[in-house]
């Protein structure tokens, strides 16, 4: 695969044109990749509502049927469930640890066992959250496939 | 709605327990030899009503040390009351420290068993972690 980077003054916007004989998987991802750089997420909080780009999001947590999206430091509502977050392809470095908690793997530290033989998942801030057991198994597979997407 | 559905939970747990204990109640005074299905019904009353009890626990005790002391304490006494009272066994108050020690030996083991389930899950995340990181 080759590729060209062209830069030049005389455009006002980026544009992306990929030229192929026929759309595979590896291109379908990067087509996703690409369609997911412009990607924002809704967030609300009190009156105010911002634009959050997903890989500044550290996760997605479900409380009475609210879906809230966790950033380093501040807490928005969001309007997804987190059902629907699953499926949004800009969303690939996310994945559910739990029945109310959809973490993104990029900002993950590492993997802590608890005393009461619970895991648990340490962030880059500092934060911990429970690992279910349920989920381990979904977990393992992410981590491979975005292992072996690099 | 949540809480709802925890107490409906539990009470199904109750309620299944309950019938298995008066089906035993009944069958013992038609039988006075105790027989193999008999005590696997009383074992399985046992497993229920444990079952039951440790769902309690599990909703309404958040501290984890607190729930494994009166989870063990409990279901010692559960086991202890289903044999007594089932008539099956003459049983004396001295065996009472015997099940709640082997009670204590089961949820120790459990407790090593899954802590040590639980490191080699971690370790195996902490180096697919790692290899992510590195790439």
């Amino acid at each position: 695969m080759k590729l060209n980077i062209k830069k030049t003054i005389d455009i006002s916007e980026t544009e992306i044109t990929i030229e192929c004989r026929e759309i595979d998987s590896d291109l379908e991802r990067i087509i996703e990749l690409i369609k997911g750089c412009g990607f924002y997420i809704k967030g609300r909080k009190g009156e105010v509502t911002a634009l959050i780009k997903p890989h500044d999001i550290f996760y997605f947590e479900s409380v009475d049927d609210k879906t809230y999206l966790y950033c380093e430091k501040d807490v928005l509502c969001c309007d997804y469930k987190l059902y629907e977050l699953e499926r949004l392809s800009c969303l690939a470095s996310f994945c559910r640890v739990s029945k109310a908690c959809i973490l993104n793997i990029n900002k993950l530290k590492r993997f802590k066992s608890c005393i009461n033989s619970r895991i648990e998942a340490v962030l880059s801030n500092d934060e911990h959250l429970i690992v279910n057991r349920r989920y381990v198994k979904n977990l393992k597979e992410k981590l491979d496939e975005m292992r072996c997407e690099q | 709605m949540k809480l709802i559905k925890d107490i409906l939970i539990s009470f199904t747990h109750i309620l299944s327990a309950l019938t298995v204990i008066l089906v035993i109640l009944i069958k013992c005074s038609v039988f006075e030899d105790i027989t193999l299905g008999e005590i696997g019904m009383m074992l399985i009353i046992m497993s229920a009503t444990t079952s039951a009890f440790n769902c309690i626990i599990d909703r309404f005790i958040n501290i984890e040390a607190f729930k494994y002391v009166t989870g063990a304490i409990g279901t010692t006494l559960i086991i202890y009351a289903t044999i007594a009272f089932s008539g099956f066994l003459v049983i004396e108050n001295r065996y009472l420290l015997t099940i709640f020690l082997m009670v204590v030996c089961v949820y120790t083991l459990v407790w090593c068993m899954e802590l040590f389930f639980s490191k080699k899950t971690v370790d195996e995340l902490n180096k697919k972690l790692k290899d992510i990181s590195k790439t």
